[in-house]
């Protein structure tokens, strides 16, 4: 599932930088992906860890920040954490960003909401099975019809159309295409274990009519209960995504909140609500619903200090931890390259992103693809990116 | 052909940890009666702070508690195929576990599958402590799988104790329990000895030489491993004795390029030659290509004998390596000593003077330099080898 923000920047790789970062001693461009959804290294370059902390676990919780400051980079973390493993004995996430184009409004009703739910963790499940066969192999008659049934009232196509392309195929990678090209998970199984699973999974359908909506999304619970998944985390993203809510707070609390008066009551069947929200909602929720927001509440504010880390981080995975920072690669003209960047930029991670790979472009056409970066890099990258923000 | 013998641990030869010790034990507790609480701890410091021989207590203490315990040493698996590595380590893990060792599966995961399956059943009955030594020194192509196919997997039970050790590079784990949510065991690194306890194990280990504890400390700052090689071998030896892990062949060129370095704070590719061309006496080091200095730099972090410092912006050397070192050439080959601080000097002066937006910081450095030279004038004074350019900044 992608961004819920869209991609400020659409950059073109500029030819050199790849090489340069090469020559600099990186494993692969951390600078790159601007969308967070894309980046296969993003839970390994995560920072804020206290932020992340507040979100994992068994328990609601609440995370605001501005438009494009890395809320769907944090909620994808999470889902990755889910997805350790071969096993069902982590939470199950489902992805939820609300389907505005779909409903042609914003404010969903508590019947919206669910039908979308279950859509969106009946098309996770069937990615995630097609990775692991083994959870459905295991299963008795009734166990398999049950999950044949959900994807086939769930899934937004029909189901044989999916396992046709798989059976063709003999991979999971047009099903990914079709469903959810961010989708990544480790290890999926041969062609011949594939085959069996579609098999055995159109073989278990019964064709049966598809129930009222809330009976859709008990019947996931159901399934993913029966199929041992201890809790479940609905990751809600997103909700600034329609233009009735880009620039609307209270129109967002709108939207959200038939999912709120359920949450309580999900709490207590082991299903979570992890909200991921605009900070600008934070007080409107807050008061509509104080105690929901008594506790795992974390709002990210981005300080050129944590800006700057979001560049460390990235250079020290990219490195392979042979160095953490810029300045390694830097002329010793040029030192805490990061902070330089960090107060040059507006306060969000993609811009820090967009402004240090120009750091690099700046490099590679006045220098060439090696040579450590200088000041006239730096200074360089700033001011063009300055005036394209409509500064001096 | 070094002459140096490490001291195996042995239970009467240890000492204190007992604030560590006491974390493992309640950790142990939790797991034993099956509380929450026990998840994964990390243990981390500098070479030869005492890592390893912490660790062999609390096997020894496991052991006499009967608690199942697996340990696992990445060292033993460096330079080997990372798939065929994480493969014998499922094996491992398995066959000590109760479960199969031979036809666990036809890949990675569906090993990991079995594994886990028979690792099940065993946790049934009773809980299981996994120790993973080296795991920060390990290659980082091993360490993604290790983690997929067991560490991650281990982490989410409720009946392991897993404990992670090792020095230098901290992974970037996917997995929140090997990160996030892992605790640090010794706040956030295990320390070292304070004058006291370097007495105490002296008494310990080298009781000839307890005498000498506080001259001892004062070379070694307390670390357990310093403490006993400067106690037995002398402060030559003793440097030998840290290098072992480097191959032999390779050793002589590795203590060579650590000479010539150890005066400064923070080294990079920039450096290196300068400090190299001193060293050897050879301007010509001076021409070397930054992909050339940069096989150096990443030779010493192979061996864990330096690291990125992100408070000094550049590569340090280990602490305790560099400490004696550094103290080695002060005592033994002071002019040498002289002329490597002297270049240090003489480059940040330069440095300091060609670039304006960094003076501050490389005044700082030249200032540590010119400290240090004044700081032993009287024992350089005494040398009759030092040349007069060696001396003019005293």
């Amino acid at each position: 599932m992608a961004s819920s923000t869209p991609t400020l920047y659409q950059m073109p790789d500029p030819s050199g930088v790849p090489e340069w970062l090469r020559w600099a001693g990186f494993r692969f461009d951390p600078f790159g992906p601007l969308d967070a959804a894309a980046d296969p290294h993003l839970s390994e370059y995560l920072v804020g860890h206290e932020v992340f902390a507040r979100v994992w676990g068994d328990g609601i919780s609440w995370v605001f920040a501005p438009a494009g400051g890395g809320k769907t980079a944090l909620r994808i973390s999470v889902m990755q954490a889910c997805w350790v493993g071969q096993e069902t004995n982590r939470p199950f996430p489902i992805p939820y960003v609300p389907p505005f184009l779909a409903w042609g409004h914003a404010r969903p009703s508590e019947e919206e909401h669910l039908m979308a739910l279950a859509r969106s963790g009946a098309r996770v499940l069937f990615l995630a099975m097609a990775h692991r066969p083994h959870w459905f192999f295991r299963l008795g008659v009734s166990g398999r019809r049950d999950v044949a049934h959900l994807f086939y009232w769930n899934l937004p196509g029909p189901l044989p159309v999916y396992l046709n392309l798989c059976r063709q195929s003999r991979q999971i990678s047009p099903l990914r295409e079709a469903l959810d090209p961010t989708f990544i998970l480790r290890d999926p199984p041969d062609g011949v274990t594939l085959q069996q699973w579609c098999d055995e999974l159109e073989s278990a359908l019964a064709g049966q009519p598809a129930p009222h909506p809330s009976e859709r999304w008990a019947h996931l619970l159901a399934v993913l209960k029966m199929l041992g998944f201890p809790s479940i985390y609905i990751l809600a993203d997103g909700f600034d995504g329609a233009p009735e809510t880009i620039d609307n707070p209270m129109m967002i609390v709108d939207c959200l909140r038939p999912l709120l008066y359920r949450a309580e009551k999900w709490a207590q069947e082991r299903v979570f609500l992890k909200a991921f929200l605009p900070t600008e909602t934070l007080p409107l929720l807050a008061e509509e619903f104080p105690l929901l927001l008594s506790d795992h509440v974390s709002v990210i504010h981005w300080t050129p200090d944590l800006l700057a880390e979001i560049i460390r981080r990235r250079v020290y995975v990219a490195s392979g931890g042979n160095f953490g920072s810029l300045d390694a690669v830097a002329s010793p003209a040029l030192r805490d390259v990061e902070i330089v960047l960090a107060r040059s930029v507006m306060p969000l991670p993609r811009e820090m992103l967009v402004l240090t790979r120009r750091v690099i472009e700046e490099h590679v056409r006045r220098e060439g693809t090696e040579g450590l970066l200088t000041g006239e890099d730096v200074e360089a990258a700033i001011s063009q990116y300055t005036q394209e923000k409509g500064g001096p | 052909m070094s002459t140096v013998q490490l001291l195996s641990y042995s239970p009467s030869l240890f000492v204190n940890r007992e604030q560590e010790l006491q974390i493992l034990e309640e950790r142990v507790q939790a797991l034993k009666e099956g509380r929450d609480g026990h998840g994964v701890l990390i243990l981390l410091g500098e070479r030869g702070v005492g890592k390893t021989w912490l660790r062999a207590h609390f096997e020894h203490q496991l052991s006499q508690e009967r608690v199942p315990v697996v340990r696992l040493d990445l060292k033993e698996y460096a330079g080997k195929d990372p798939a065929w590595a994480v493969a014998d380590i499922l094996q491992r893990v398995s066959a000590e576990t109760g479960g199969p060792r031979e036809r666990l599966g036809a890949d990675l995961a569906e090993m990991s599958r079995t594994v886990f399956r028979h690792l099940q059943k065993f946790l049934q009955q009773q809980p299981l402590v996994v120790i993973v030594d080296h795991v920060y020194e390990s290659d980082w192509a091993l360490l993604p799988l290790l983690e997929d196919y067991l560490l991650g997997p281990l982490a989410a039970e409720r009946r392991v104790l897993l404990l992670l050790t090792g020095r230098g590079r901290l992974y970037p784990w996917k997995n929140p329990e090997l990160s996030t949510l892992a605790d640090p065991l010794g706040k956030p690194e295990l320390k070292p000895f304070d004058p006291l306890l370097t007495k105490e194990q002296l008494q310990h280990q080298a009781p000839l030489q307890a005498h000498r504890a506080d001259e001892i400390y004062a070379l070694t700052g307390g670390n357990p491993l310093g403490n006993y090689l400067v106690a037995v071998y002398g402060l030559d030896q003793a440097v030998e004795g840290l290098l072992e892990p480097v191959p032999e062949e390779q050793r002589r060129t590795v203590r060579e390029y650590l000479e010539a370095l150890c005066v400064l704070r923070a080294f990079d590719e920039e450096r290196i030659p300068n400090m190299l061309a001193a060293y050897y006496g050879d301007a010509s080091y001076r021409q070397w290509t930054y992909a050339r200095s940069r096989r150096v730099r990443e030779e010493l972090i192979r061996w864990g004998l330096a690291r990125w410092d992100a408070e000094q912006r550049g590569y340090v050397m280990d602490r305790i390596v560099r400490q004696l070192i550094e103290r080695y050439l002060q005592t033994q080959k002071p002019e040498l000593w002289c002329r490597l601080h002297q270049t240090a000097y003489e480059l940040y002066q330069q440095w300091a003077s060609h670039y304006p937006a960094t003076r501050e910081r490389w005044l700082e450095e030249a200032e540590y330099h010119r400290q240090r030279l004044q700081e032993y004038g009287p024992l350089l004074s005494r040398s009759e080898s030092i040349s007069a350019a060696d001396r003019r900044i005293l």
